[in-house]
């Protein structure tokens, strides 16, 4: 078992169990059926039950792969982790996940909350993620081109300008969209 | 006879028929755009449907269904990414041959057996499903309950890698359906930690939009720097000759059988389809050293097949209520917000709604052939659009989803945490279509088995008395003790 998988598995299996154990605890005193032997809470307590053992099957996996793996030789180590660098294809980026996560729960927030209209605020929320996932060298070139007037600028800053169009359309499109077709009540803010 | 041409009336009326070409064209767009899949769309479709008339709403996502599963063969032959997870297979041959300066013909390939596929398993659609709607409409609740926990641990055993992980997969799907205003017991909560939106339970949209859009969202940020490798394209030899038909005749027939068969089978969707089809032309091929290098056959076999799972997954859906696929899982959804009990009354008691379906079908067929060979390079050039311009909007297109179902923001919280959820279920190789199949089938499930212990006073001996019942417990151990015997094999062969 790869040994990065074997960590990620012991973590998600204990949130896993830690779960099942919350759902146990509330199903617990549920009454029995009034018209049939069962009532509310068996079947979930099954399922839990059932859960944790598969979870416990997987631990143990996971456990077993974590303690090869600490026998292994330094040496061995070090030839895999070099193998692993060479053959990426690409630089994975998961602080990117997490800030776009951070935007979308404020994003949430604020429509909840009132603060700011879907139209606005979307539009606002959009032209804000992509510029983040495109880079900011484009927000830098924006910024030359629109000091300097230079339009040698424009090709690195195009991105900024799809960004803005994008925004804007989705925004207010969509808001049109989902409010007069749909009728989707969208918050208004 | 007289019902299915009413279907098709109606199915061909200016609305339906907009509304199926909409959903086809969307469809081969998302299904060509990598992150993108059938799944992600049609859950994020669903709530654009609340306004309309249940059949108008089916054709629209069943044009989607047919347009994502035939749309990944672009991204599979062009850009060696399979833009569907059904297409998987088609990248083995369809990528060397559009390297090989045969774009067009790949594809033509491709489509026409995605087309023959898709008529093929219709054909099955309106043969099989009404016989085994009659036939399920004899089923009691032992018989049904069954018949579901076979369902799920038949998905559970196919599902890629790890069976246990495939278990685990079906049985978070069906804890997560458990919170609740229990029905059975006279409207009593039940697992809400005394949170009131618990009450109605989680939503089926907001866990949906979560698991399968979010989470890939969350999948393709991290992956955004992923350049992928593309090929230059042509449309020439987008048709087949004659000689073409003649030659592939039997691989395109023998491998839409398969996709059916495997589509009717609960829970295993296109994908497993495809890879069964395309080992079978493999093996029965005269030149079986050519697959994996640009084999014409390999791409008929895998297309022909990963439609074919469209009408065959219609079947137990439409006959019994059991998703033959995930999507199949999210029609079950649709019909259900809807108001419309997915079951074997379906045909007794909403005729003209599986009557649209079966006939959304067959056209959704006939317009993706149209669409994929007269525009396949405008859409080709679509899925070179930088992800970073695509992946935000869909992202507003989740929150809209999963707010419009009840304007609740509870519903986008669930959706987000769902989100992350699936995303670190995914990165632990656990199989998502077994969750979701899960979360669909447990309220039925449980019900049958509770109205069943109600008929027979808590007596649980029909499960194996009733041949049909112990018929599917054999099965259903079977399927979970076969992959263990092949490992204790395996290992006994290599001591």
């Amino acid at each position: 078992m790869n040994i990065a998988l074997a960590k990620r598995d012991i973590g998600l299996m204990i949130f896993i169990i830690a779960v099942c154990v919350a759902v146990l605890v509330e199903s617990w005193d549920l009454p029995p059926g009034s018209f049939e032997p069962l009532g509310s809470g068996p079947v979930p307590q099954a399922i839990a039950f059932l859960i944790i053992g598969l979870c416990s099957i997987i631990l143990v996996r996971a456990f077993i792969a974590l303690i090869r793996h600490n026998g292994m030789q330094k040496s061995e180590e070090e030839n895999i982790i070099g193998t692993e660098e060479k053959t990426a294809e690409f630089r994975p980026r998961p602080w990117s996940a997490v800030v776009v996560l951070l935007l979308s729960g404020l994003y949430v927030g604020i429509l909840y909350l009132g603060i700011m209209g879907f139209g606005l605020l979307t539009c606002l929320f959009l032209f804000g993620i992509i510029v983040f996932l495109v880079g900011m060298e484009s927000v830098y070139a924006f910024g030359r081109l629109i000091t300097t007037f230079d339009r040698k600028h424009l090709a690195a800053a195009r991105p900024v300008l799809i960004a803005a169009a994008i925004a804007v359309i989705m925004g207010f499109g969509c808001e049109f969209v989902f409010t007069e077709i749909f009728f989707i009540d969208l918050p208004t803010g | 006879m007289e019902a299915l041409s009413q279907g098709f009336f109606q199915i061909l009326t200016p609305v339906p028929f907009l509304l199926v070409l909409l959903g086809t064209t969307l469809g081969i767009f998302g299904g060509a755009i990598p992150g993108i899949t059938g799944a992600m769309m049609i859950a994020l479709t669903l709530p654009l449907t609340f306004n309309m008339v249940p059949g108008n709403a089916l054709a629209l996502l069943i044009g989607m269904y047919v347009g994502a599963i035939s749309g990944g063969l672009i991204t599979a032959t062009l850009m060696r990414m399979p833009g569907t997870p059904a297409a998987v297979m088609t990248t083995f041959d369809g990528y060397p041959m559009a390297r090989d300066g045969r774009p067009g013909r790949a594809l033509g390939l491709g489509i026409t057996a995605s087309f023959v596929g898709g008529l093929v398993s219709w054909v099955f659609l309106v043969l099989v499903s009404e016989p085994l709607s009659d036939l399920a409409t004899r089923f009691g609740p032992f018989e049904y309950f069954t018949l579901v926990m076979m369902a799920m641990v038949l998905i559970a055993s196919v599902s890629q890698g790890s069976m246990v992980k495939g278990l685990l997969s079906g049985a978070l799907g069906m804890l997560v359906a458990m919170p609740g205003v229990d029905p059975a017991a006279g409207g009593f909560p039940r697992i809400t930690w005394d949170i009131m939106y618990l009450n109605g339970g989680l939503g089926l949209l907001p866990v949906l939009i979560g698991v399968f859009a979010v989470s890939q969202l969350i999948a393709d940020v991290v992956d955004i720097e992923h350049k992928v490798e593309r090929t230059k394209f042509s449309t020439k030899g987008i048709f087949m000759s004659f000689k073409d038909w003649k030659d592939q005749a039997w691989n395109m027939i023998r491998s839409s059988v398969i996709g059916t068969w495997i589509g009717i089978l609960p829970g295993i969707g296109a994908n497993i389809g495809s890879i069964v089809a395309y080992t079978t032309a493999k093996n029965m091929s005269k030149t079986p050293e050519k697959f994996g290098t640009g084999s014409e056959e390999g791409i008929v076999a895998s297309e022909a097949a990963n439609n074919a799972t469209v009408g065959g997954a219609l079947i137990p859906l439409i006959a019994m209520g059991i998703p033959g696929s995930v999507i199949d899982a999210i029609l079950i959804g649709a019909l259900m917000i809807h108001a419309i009990q997915p079951g074997p009354t379906l045909f007794l008691n909403n005729p003209e709604i599986v009557y649209a379906m079966i006939s959304a079908c067959l056209l959704a067929n006939i317009m993706m052939y149209g669409i994929m060979t007269s525009s396949v390079g405008k859409i080709s050039k679509l899925m070179f659009t930088p992800r970073a311009y695509v992946l935000p909007p869909i992202l507003v297109f989740c929150v809209i989803g999963a707010f419009a179902i009840n304007n609740l923001f509870f519903d986008v919280w669930v959706m987000l945490g769902f989100g992350i959820f699936g995303y670190f279920l995914e990165r632990s190789n656990v199989p998502l279509g077994p969750f979701v199949i899960g979360f669909v089938l447990a309220p039925i499930a449980e019900s049958k088995l509770r109205s069943g212990l109600m008929m027979t006073a808590g007596d649980f001996s029909p499960i194996i008395t009733r041949p049909l019942p112990a018929a599917f417990v054999v099965i259903s151990i079977i399927l979970l003790v076969w992959p263990f015997y092949q490992e204790w094999k395996r290992g006994k062969k290599n001591l």
